[in-house]
């Protein structure tokens, strides 16, 4: 919630990535900026498809790609997971595993997209950012 | 030698922070389960579970006791996986490349970071990303040591011979790398029981975190399927007398995995006793293969000595040797699944300073 009582939600990325196979092992800089703190960062991220499918009974094989996210030089961690659709949130109350608990502070972000294995002819990946609530307040703090 | 207590780690561990299934309470717990006394948690890219380290520290309700967690992190790059143990800071793992893994190795080194490389011959891209060791680093003196085994049951996994092969030649090559195990531990699913272990030499009764990193920094390390192997090499007087002191007690002119002595510094070869044993009971049921010999090898692979191993553990087998290989180091043989292979292997005792 806003000093107002509304509810406080600002979109702070929405990139969307056509990646193929020759982006594999190669990063994708997302930089996004908060002008003033916020309660909580939202991140959602997707990649499809997933799967290159085996030829022949062949296993179909993984597209992997990871983000990771940094406040200026402070790296507050990675999602290595495998899912291809994922969720994640930063607070200074605690954030999802694989990040540390950070107060999200007005300044310089950047999400950075890791591209480890791309097999299919076309990999989309979208990723957007929502800073949420107490815009204005102090870092870490929720306003009652 | 015998100031140093050998203890069952794991080092390679992975948590809900990456791709695990265990918390960080669930891997302390089923560690301990397991008999382990030291954990390493190498989270793929993000050291966020080391967080939760000392606040898990507190017994966890149902364990029956809790061990130490040494705080790390897997750089899971695309041209090879870095285990990164005890880092006072974070070194960015996205910028290392081919061109630039000296520096990147020199800087993990200035950030007092312990560093392995994680199973080296695995399949890589695109079936495991990265997971295939492409890097071709100069400085393989900043490598503190090499996950020469991997996964629950290493010896089945050709890769591993690779990997042990590969090893030793980065021995013979000068460079002072202990060898390690990793289940490269992600839950439950990877099954329990058979696990290979990695024993570190402790100083104390007990692990610690930074005796863990010391006894990786000086390669006071061993490999087993079972229990502990270890040896000591002592200066041998030439005709076969052991050197004694004015008390005519055994001198103290002996070393122990891991310790660095100048003997080849001052002679082309020198005469050297052994004593080499198994520090507990071989375990009987056969999964883990059967304990038979002790073999001391030099550079190159070459056999400079042999003894039989007795199971039930605890009783020291002595021989001599003559060498002018820098370095020993033992493995204990034995049947496994009706073929002769390495059941245990150690780090060198090396015998130049330079």
């Amino acid at each position: 919630m806003g000093r107002d009582g509304q509810v406080t939600e600002r979109t702070v990325l929405d990139a969307g990535l056509s990646l193929t196979p020759s982006s594999s092992r190669g990063l994708v800089e997302l930089p996004f900026a908060l002008d003033s703190p916020a309660e909580r960062l939202e991140i959602d991220f997707s990649y499809e498809p997933k799967f290159l499918e085996g030829r022949d009974g062949a296993s179909p094989i993984p597209n992997l790609v990871t983000i990771s996210l940094d406040y200026g030089e402070e790296y507050l961690g990675c999602a290595h997971r495998h899912a291809p659709v994922q969720r994640h949130s930063i607070s200074a109350g605690g954030s999802s595993p694989g990040f540390h608990a950070a107060a999200v502070r007005a300044g310089g972000y950047r999400l950075v997209v890791s591209a480890h294995c791309v097999v299919t002819p076309a990999c989309e990946v979208r990723v957007r950012v929502v800073a949420a609530g107490a815009a204005g307040a102090p870092a870490g703090e929720v306003p009652s | 030698m015998n100031d140093f207590r050998y203890l069952p780690c794991e080092l390679h561990c992975h948590s809900v922070h990456s791709d695990g299934a265990f918390t960080v309470a669930e891997l302390s717990r089923e560690g301990a389960e397991e008999g382990l006394e030291l954990l390493a948690l190498t989270d793929h890219n993000t050291d966020s579970g080391c967080d939760f380290i000392a606040r898990d520290s507190v017994p966890n309700e149902g364990a029956a006791r809790t061990i130490p967690i040494v705080p790390g992190i897997e750089w899971t790059t695309d041209y090879g996986h870095l285990l990164v143990l005890g880092a006072r800071r974070y070194v960015d793992w996205r910028t290392a490349t081919p061109a630039n893994i000296d520096r990147k190795l020199s800087e993990i080194r200035d950030a007092g970071g312990v560093c392995g490389i994680a199973h080296p011959f695995r399949e890589g891209f695109p079936v495991c990303c990265g997971c295939n060791f492409e890097f071709e680093p100069e400085r393989f003196d900043l490598v503190d040591y090499v996950e020469i085994w991997s996964e629950p049951d290493p010896l089945a996994m050709a890769y591993n011979a690779r990997s042990t092969a590969w090893w030793i030649s980065l021995l013979d090559g000068g460079f002072r790398i202990a060898a390690t195990y990793g289940r490269d531990w992600h839950g439950r699913r990877d099954g329990r029981g058979l696990a290979a272990r990695t024993y570190l030499g402790f100083r104390g009764a007990e692990a610690t975190v930074a005796g863990a990193l010391a006894a990786l920094r000086e390669g006071r390390s061993l490999v087993s399927m079972g229990s502990a192997a270890t040896f000591e090499a002592s200066l041998a007087e030439p005709g076969g007398a052991e050197p004694s002191g004015p008390s005519g007690q055994s001198s103290a002119v002996s070393a122990g995995i891991g310790d660095r002595v100048d003997w080849l510094d001052r002679a082309k070869a020198v005469d050297i006793a052994i004593r080499a044993r198994l520090e507990g009971p071989w375990p009987s049921d056969g999964t883990r293969g059967a304990a038979r010999s002790f073999a001391v090898l030099g550079r190159g692979g070459e056999l400079l000595w042999e003894g039989p191993a007795s199971p039930e553990g605890g009783t020291a087998v002595s021989g001599r040797l003559t060498c002018d290989s820098p370095y020993l180091r033992l493995e204990l043989r034995g049947d496994y699944r009706g073929e002769e292979r390495a059941l245990a292997l150690t780090s060198p005792i090396w015998l130049t300073k330079g």
